[in-house]
């Protein structure tokens, strides 16, 4: 009768020792390759409703924007590339100066934001946008 | 004299339940994390070199400005002489409010001066115009 003893069971388990280290190195896979993506731009300030301040017009450097793109500063055209180093020329004889970007109704947004990002490069202190 | 070593003890950390508590925790990011689904209109930033990060976006309103002149503002779409009242509201809600533009490169200066003019009215002077970088 001996021939019919049950066969003992195979241990079939299994290895999850390193179960763990995988479901890390899930993890760490995804907390790296995970991206906030950050909201960036040109920051300004808008002047108050009734806060306009006189000026006196040696101070203020006008930048013209026409409808088809071209930059004039100071009644001069001048390439957009160009503004940065000429506003950095001009802060140096007047620190005191004030940009006043004003731009046709027609002028493109895209034009407006290359010239405001010329001035921020050349760390001007004071934009005015004039309406 | 001899004296009996005592059986030492083992001293062992249960570490069956670690994958669990791993997964666990997978599953507690995929679910509260949130992709940030479309919103807004269908635009094209304009590109800039100097910018700046937002700090947070717990302060931040966005106002979307299409080429077509659409003005929306949280999903809705908005009359821009009533971006004022929009505005207002937010900005008395929270006082540290900064208005994000983000507006297609070919939108006319117009609509763009008439929302300064509105933002004016709303006293919410802080203003980012979103740009992508270079």
């Amino acid at each position: 009768m001996s021939l019919l003893k049950k066969k003992g069971i195979r241990d079939a388990e299994m290895p999850s020792g390193s179960m763990a280290d995988i479901a890390f190195l899930i993890l760490i896979f995804f907390m790296v390759a995970t991206t906030i993506d950050m909201d960036k731009g040109i920051g300004i300030v808008l002047p108050a409703e009734g806060g306009e301040i006189e000026m006196s017009s040696k101070n203020i450097t006008n930048i013209l924007i026409d409808p088809r793109g071209g930059v004039f500063m100071d009644d001069k055209e001048v390439d957009i590339k160009e503004i940065k180093g000429m506003i950095e020329t001009i802060q140096l004889q007047n620190p005191k100066m004030v940009f006043s970007v004003k731009s046709h109704p027609r002028t493109k947004y895209k034009v407006y934001i290359e010239v405001l990002d010329q001035l921020k490069q050349a760390k001007t202190r004071v934009i005015s946008i004039a309406e | 004299m001899e004296f009996k070593k005592k059986n030492k003890m083992k001293i062992v950390i249960p570490t069956a339940a670690m994958p669990d508590i791993i997964f666990m925790l997978i599953f507690f990011f995929m679910v509260s994390s949130v992709l940030r689904t479309h919103e807004g209109l269908n635009i094209i930033m304009p590109k800039a070199k100097q910018i700046e990060k937002l700090e947070s976006r717990v302060h931040v309103s966005y106002i979307w400005v299409s080429k077509e002149g659409l003005v929306s503002i949280d999903d809705k779409l908005y009359q821009v002489q009533s971006i004022r009242n929009v505005m207002y509201e937010k900005r008395t809600a929270d006082p540290q409010l900064i208005v994000s533009i983000r507006s297609d490169e070919l939108v006319h200066m117009d609509l763009i001066s008439k929302i300064h003019k509105e933002l004016r009215l709303a006293d919410a002077l802080a203003v980012n115009y979103s740009t992508r970088a270079i």
